[in-house]
C-alpha cells in the first residue's frame, strides 16, 4: 500500500526568509471553500452565511470571507452551515492554492514591481483578483505593511522567485539611498 | 491602456482579453438563414470612431462590453454583459 504523505506549496523553497525591510513567509494551509452563488439564490446564502462579499470586500460574519472573483468568494476555515449546498456551488479548494504574507514598511514598494494596481488605494481589509508579474493573483491587504499573496499551487516557485527578486531590488535601492 | 472592469475598478490592458465586436452578443436563431450566421461569424464593421467590444476581464472572470473610440483612444465605458443584456 503506497503511503501518501502531505506536503506543503512551498515545501523546498526556503520560506520565510527577509531582504532589508520586507519578510515573505508561507501561510499553512487551512480549510479553503469556493462558494459560488446559485442564480437566485444570494438571498437564502446571505441568511445561512451572515453576509455574503461585494467586490473587493473581505469580512468575517462566522467564518472569514474573502471575496474572489465575479459572484465567488473564498471561505477560510472549518464549519460550513448546514443546507449551503441548496443555494450554492461549493469547491473544497484547500490544497489548489498556494498563499504568502508579505510583510514589512516596504512591502508596498516590493508589490509595485510587480502588480499593477495602485495598493496605498485599496482599504484594509479587502481583496483583489489581478496578476503578480505574469502569475494570477488573489491579493488580500490585511495592513498597509502586510499583504496576503494566494496563488495557483502549480505556480508557488514563481511566486517567490518573482517576490524574491523584489525584495532584494528594493532592500539594494534602500541600502544605497 | 486602462480599461474599467464593473467589479475591479479601473485596471491594467494586461488583465483584459478583447474577444472582438460587440455583434458577437447578439446570436441568430436555431432557425436563421445562413446569411444571418455567415454575418454573425464573418461580417464586421470597421468602425473609425466610437465601437462597441466585448472583452474578458481575466483575474475576475466578468464578461464586459466597453465602448471606446478607435480613433481617440478614449474609453468612454463599459458594462458587465450580464447587464447589458
Amino acid at each position: 500500500m503506497i503511503e501518501l504523505s502531505a506536503s506543503q506549496p512551498f515545501a523546498g523553497l526556503h520560506l520565510p526568509f527577509s531582504h532589508g525591510a520586507t519578510r515573505l513567509s508561507a501561510i499553512v494551509p487551512a480549510r479553503m471553500t469556493m462558494i459560488a452563488p446559485f442564480p437566485g439564490k444570494t438571498e437564502a446564502l446571505v441568511k445561512l452565511l451572515g453576509g455574503f462579499p461585494a467586490p473587493g470586500e473581505v469580512f468575517e460574519p462566522h467564518l472569514r470571507l474573502v471575496w474572489a472573483g465575479r459572484e465567488q468568494a473564498l471561505a477560510f476555515g472549518e464549519g460550513l452551515p448546514d443546507g449551503l449546498e441548496t443555494c450554492a456551488s461549493l469547491n473544497d479548494q484547500s490544497d489548489s492554492w498556494a498563499g504568502a504574507i508579505l510583510e514589512g514598511e516596504d512591502a508596498k514598494a516590493v508589490l509595485a514591481r510587480l502588480v499593477a494596481m495602485d495598493l496605498r488605494a485599496l482599504p484594509a481589509p479587502s481583496s483583489a483578483r489581478t496578476m503578480l508579474g505574469h502569475l494570477p493573483l488573489l491579493l488580500v491587504k490585511e495592513s498597509e505593511a502586510e499583504f496576503q499573496l494566494w496563488t495557483y499551487r502549480s505556480m508557488a516557485g514563481s511566486l517567490k522567485n518573482d517576490l524574491d527578486q523584489a525584495m532584494r531590488s528594493v532592500a539594494a535601492r534602500r541600502a544605497v539611498t | 491602456m486602462r480599461l474599467p472592469c464593473p467589479c475591479c475598478g479601473w485596471r491594467d490592458l494586461r488583465e483584459f482579453t478583447c474577444i472582438g465586436a460587440a455583434d458577437y452578443l447578439e446570436r441568430p436563431t436555431a432557425d436563421a438563414p445562413p446569411e444571418a450566421w455567415d454575418a454573425y461569424l464573418h461580417v464586421r464593421d470597421n468602425p473609425a470612431g466610437p465601437a462597441r467590444e466585448l472583452w474578458y476581464h481575466d483575474p475576475c472572470g466578468t464578461w464586459l462590453v466597453v465602448e471606446r473610440d478607435t480613433v481617440m483612444h478614449a474609453v468612454t465605458g463599459s458594462r458587465a454583459v450580464e447587464d447589458a443584456q
